[in-house]
C-alpha cells in the first residue's frame, strides 16, 4: 500500500521575497559562482604559462569577443557583490548591525557599493592608460 | 589556539556536520585575509588590461605581485572550498554522493593550486631569467 505524500504548506510561492533573504541566497548563489569561475580563471593561467601564444589558442577569439566580456563583468560583479555581502556578514560575526532598520539599510548598500564598485572597476579598466 | 569544543560534544558527534567550530573560524579568517587580497586582484587585474604588452613584465617579476598572486590563489581557493563543503552539507542528503562531492572539492582545490602556484612562479622566474640574460 503506498502512502500518499503529505500536504505541504506553501513557502517558496506565496512568501515575499524581502532584501534580508533575497541577499542571503545571492550572497550563496554568488559564491559558487566565484568557485567555478575562479577554477576557470586558473587553469587559463596555467595554460597562459605553460602553452603557446594565447591568441592562437581556440578559446581566444571567445574569451576577446564581447561575450566573453560580459562573462567577464558577471563574474567580477559576483566578486564585488559576495565581497560586499561578506563584509555585512563579518559586521554581524562582531556584533554589529542587528537591528531591523540596519539589516534593511545594510542590505541596500551593500547592492548600491557592489554595482558602483563594478562600474568604476570596468570603467578603468577600458579606459585608463599605463604610466599616463 | 585550542579547539573550543567540550569533549562530550566531540565524543557525541553533535550537530549535523559533526564538526563545524574550526570551519566557521577558517571561514572568518580566511574572509579577512581575503580583503586585502581581493583589492590587490582587483587593482592587478584593471592595470594587466591596460597595459601595453611590452609592460607586462615589469609586473610580472615584481615579487611581491609574485607573493600576493600566491596567497590569493590559496586562501581564495580555501575559503571557496569551505565554502562548497557547506552548501554541499545543505543540499545532498545521500551519504556516499556528499562525502564522494565534499572530497572532490578539496581535491579539485589542492590541484588547482599547485598548477596556479606552479605556473605563477614558473612565468616570475621566466621573466626574471629574460632580465637578467
Amino acid at each position: 500500500m503506498t502512502i500518499k505524500p503529505k500536504p505541504l504548506s506553501p513557502h517558496l510561492g506565496i512568501y515575499k521575497p524581502q532584501i534580508s533573504s533575497v541577499l542571503s541566497i545571492m550572497h550563496r548563489i554568488s559564491g559558487v559562482v566565484l568557485f567555478m569561475g575562479l577554477i576557470f580563471l586558473l587553469w587559463w593561467l596555467v595554460g597562459l604559462a605553460y602553452g603557446q601564444d594565447p591568441s592562437e589558442s581556440m578559446v581566444w577569439p571567445f574569451l576577446t569577443s564581447n561575450y566573453g566580456r560580459i562573462i567577464l563583468m558577471l563574474w567580477s560583479y559576483s566578486l564585488f557583490f559576495h565581497a560586499c555581502t561578506g563584509v555585512r556578514h563579518l559586521l554581524w560575526d562582531a556584533g554589529i548591525g542587528f537591528s531591523l532598520q540596519a539589516v534593511n539599510f545594510s542590505g541596500w548598500l551593500a547592492v548600491a557599493v557592489s554595482i558602483f564598485l563594478t562600474i568604476i572597476a570596468w570603467y578603468s579598466a577600458l579606459q585608463l592608460q599605463w604610466g599616463a | 589556539m585550542t579547539d573550543f569544543r567540550s569533549e562530550i560534544s566531540k565524543a557525541k558527534g553533535s550537530g549535523s556536520a559533526k564538526s563545524g567550530l574550526k570551519h566557521y573560524i577558517m571561514q572568518r579568517v580566511t574572509a579577512i585575509a581575503l580583503i586585502p587580497l581581493c583589492m590587490w586582484f582587483v587593482v592587478s587585474a584593471i592595470l594587466l588590461m591596460q597595459a601595453p604588452i611590452d609592460r607586462i613584465p615589469e609586473f610580472v617579476v615584481s615579487p611581491m605581485n609574485l607573493f600576493a598572486i600566491i596567497l590569493f590563489i590559496i586562501v581564495s581557493l580555501y575559503h571557496g572550498a569551505l565554502g562548497m563543503q557547506v552548501v554541499i552539507e545543505d543540499y545532498v542528503h545521500c551519504k556516499a554522493m556528499k562525502y564522494s562531492l565534499i572530497i572532490g572539492v578539496y581535491f579539485l582545490c589542492i590541484v588547482s593550486a599547485i598548477a596556479g602556484t606552479c605556473s605563477a612562479f614558473g612565468m616570475h622566474m621566466f621573466f626574471i631569467i629574460k632580465l637578467i640574460g
